[in-house]
Parts: C-alpha cells; structure tokens; sequence
C-alpha cells in the first residue's frame, strides 16, 4: 500500500509539471478556452466552490491524513472531477457524500460522525477536560489554602515521596509567608 | 497526589494500554467495505482487446473482478493465482476480469505479454469504476455473486487459498433465474 501510494505521489508530481501534452494541444486563435470560460462563468466558478467544499470533507483514500482537496495524488483529482460531474448533474452535497459512503464506507468521510462509538472522540476530550480542571481547582486550592494542615506532614505518609526530605529539616523560624511560598513552590513540582 | 489516591493513575492507565493493544492487532490496510451484500455497481467499459464488455452480460456466473496495475508490484506476485483461477473454472462459469487501474493501455500489455494473459481486461478512464467500487489501491478483488452481488473483497495480493474459498462459497449459490 504504501509504495501504491508513493508511485502515485511521483505520477501526480509527473503530471503537476508544466508543459505538459494537454497543455500544448494546438488552440484556434480568437476562441476562448476552456479554462477562461471557467474562469468567467460564474456558475462553474459556484460549481467549483461547492465541489471543493465537498472534497474537502472527503478523506483521500490513499493518503488517508489529507482530504481530496489536498491531495494531488492521481485518485483524489479523480474524485474531485467526480463531485463535479454529480454535482453538474444536479445532485446536491448530501447525494454525493452518499455516493462515496456507499463505495468507501464511513471511512471516506473525515469528520468522524457523531453517533455511536465515534461520540466518545467528542465526548472524552470534554470530560478529560472538565475532570482535569476540577482536579486542579482543587488541588491549587489544597497547595495555597491547604498549606497549614500540610505542613508537619511527614515524609512517612508517602505524600511528598521523600523528594523534599531536605524542606523537611525546616528551621523553626519561618514566617507564615515563607511557608505558604514554600508550599505553593512543593506543589508546583 | 495525596498517598491514597495513588493507584488511581495507573488503574486510569489501564483502558487507555489497552486501545493501544487492541490497535496492533489491527491491520491498517483493511477498509471494510460497505459493498458487500450489495448490487455490484454496473460497468460497461472497452477491453483490451477494443471490444465492450459490461458486468450486465456476465449476470449469472461467478465474477472476479480484479483491479490491477503494471505499476503495481504486488499485482505481479499474485498474477500467477489469477492465471490458475482462469485455468480452473470454465469462463461461462467463474469469469475473471481486470479492471486496468490508472495505467496506460501499453504498459498494462505489456505487463500482460510479460507474464501471461488467459481472461479479459477493461481499461478504466478516470478511474470512474475504481471509484465506485470504493477501491484504494491495488491490488484489490471482489467476488462477485451469480446474483450481481458483491459476495467478498480481497485486499491486497489474493491467494489461492482465498480465491477457493470464495469462489466455491459463490458457486455453489444458485444463480439469477
């Protein structure tokens, strides 16, 4: 798959190189081409638009980070002139993305579905999230405020693993402030 | 992290190991297909030969259909199972097709004086039909049913242990009347 993968690369990098024998087809002067009648009509330039944004929800399926848009590989081009024919044809973005979920499978497309299993990739990071942040209100709440009911804590209980034994062997002369920075200082390690 | 809650790190760390397990014994080049089951999208496409074959006139037998390339190194290794597919079973009876996948006309026969050619090959402008088949690359095999329908997909080199296996699994289905 992946040397499948690397010759097309190189044949589409092939095929990007200007000059090639399309471009050197013979033009009868005075009429227009195709590509300025591309460029001039709106409708094909609003066709393009809707086709590029429906390539770019499409994944490549042969560079599978990269949507159709991106990729310039032979098959990706392929589809995309694909989406134009249906999209010409006057199928809407909803009947294309079906057309390829029917040949690909929900694999084709790159925003993962919200539905089934594919909810926990939505649902985890907000729970990673929201768990992570009331952990840390309050452990920064224990580290500031908590400071006092921690202080003589020895080493022993397995809390501060023995790494600040040194903190331990404290003079007796220290300000509350010091303490308190002292603390916050441990907490931050 | 107070002394009590310290197991609760490594216990967190449990499910996540495992997903990470569960995904080494999964294989990365396996796309399941939505196809299978289904109608197989219908083709008319030229031969190598200049003639026109569709998927329509085969509607009763049992169909590999194979796309190649003669880029594509994996395609020659399994090309040797395909001959002995095409050797084993009668063409009104199990056909053999290749789908000439984003390949000049030239090249793809010359892969085939090269190494042998016993059944018919389309060419696929566009990759029109590649597409609709939902392929990824090649080499890629389905199965198709005497019925039309899409039985197996083989991705990769097929061998011949597989082609067996689902060949005899489709013919021994009774056909479209």
């Amino acid at each position: 798959m992946r040397t499948t993968s690397l010759i097309l690369a190189i044949g589409a990098l092939l095929l990007a190189v200007p000059g090639s024998a399309e471009a050197q087809e013979p033009m009868l002067p005075g009429e227009p081409t195709d590509d300025s009648a591309e460029l001039t009509d709106p409708r094909a330039a609003e066709l393009d638009a809707r086709a590029a944004d429906i390539a770019a929800q499409l994944r490549c399926p042969v560079c599978s980070g990269q949507s159709v848009l991106e990729s310039n590989s032979a098959i990706a081009q392929e589809m995309q002139e694909v989406i134009r024919e249906r999209l010409a044809q006057g199928d809407g973005e909803r009947e294309v993305l079906a057309y390829f979920r029917g040949a690909y499978g929900d694999w084709i497309i790159l925003r993962p579905r919200a539905t089934g299993l594919n909810l926990l990739v939505y649902v985890l990071p907000a729970v990673a999230l929201l768990g992570g942040g009331i952990w840390l209100f309050f452990a920064l709440r224990r580290w500031s405020a908590g400071g006092a009911s921690d202080a003589g804590r020895p080493t022993a209980d397995g809390d501060t693993d023995g790494r600040s034994s040194g903190l331990d062997a404290r003079p007796d002369d220290l300000s509350a402030e010091d303490e308190a920075w002292l603390q916050s200082s441990i907490g931050r390690r | 992290m107070r002394g009590r809650w310290r197991w609760l790190l490594p216990v967190a760390a449990i499910p996540f190991l495992g997903l990470l397990l569960f995904g080494l014994t999964r294989n990365p080049d396996f796309f399941p297909t939505p196809l299978i089951g289904q109608p197989a999208p219908d083709w008319r496409l030229e031969t190598l030969e200049g003639d026109t074959l569709s998927l329509a006139e085969l509607d009763g037998r049992v169909v590999v259909l194979n796309f190649w390339a003669s880029w594509c190194v994996p395609c020659r290794a399994e090309h040797d199972v395909l001959m002995r597919t095409a050797r084993t079973w009668p063409d009104d009876d199990v056909q053999v097709v290749g789908v000439v996948y984003d390949d000049s006309r030239p090249n793809a026969e010359r892969f085939l004086r090269q190494l042998g050619n016993d059944w018919r090959h389309v060419m696929d402008p566009g990759s029109r039909t590649a597409i609709d088949y939902g392929v990824h690359g090649v080499p890629e095999t389905f199965f198709v049913g005497r019925d039309g329908r899409v039985g197996a997909k083989h991705i990769g080199p097929v061998t011949w242990d597989v082609v067996q296996l689902y060949v005899d699994s489709l013919r021994n289905v009774a056909g479209a009347p």
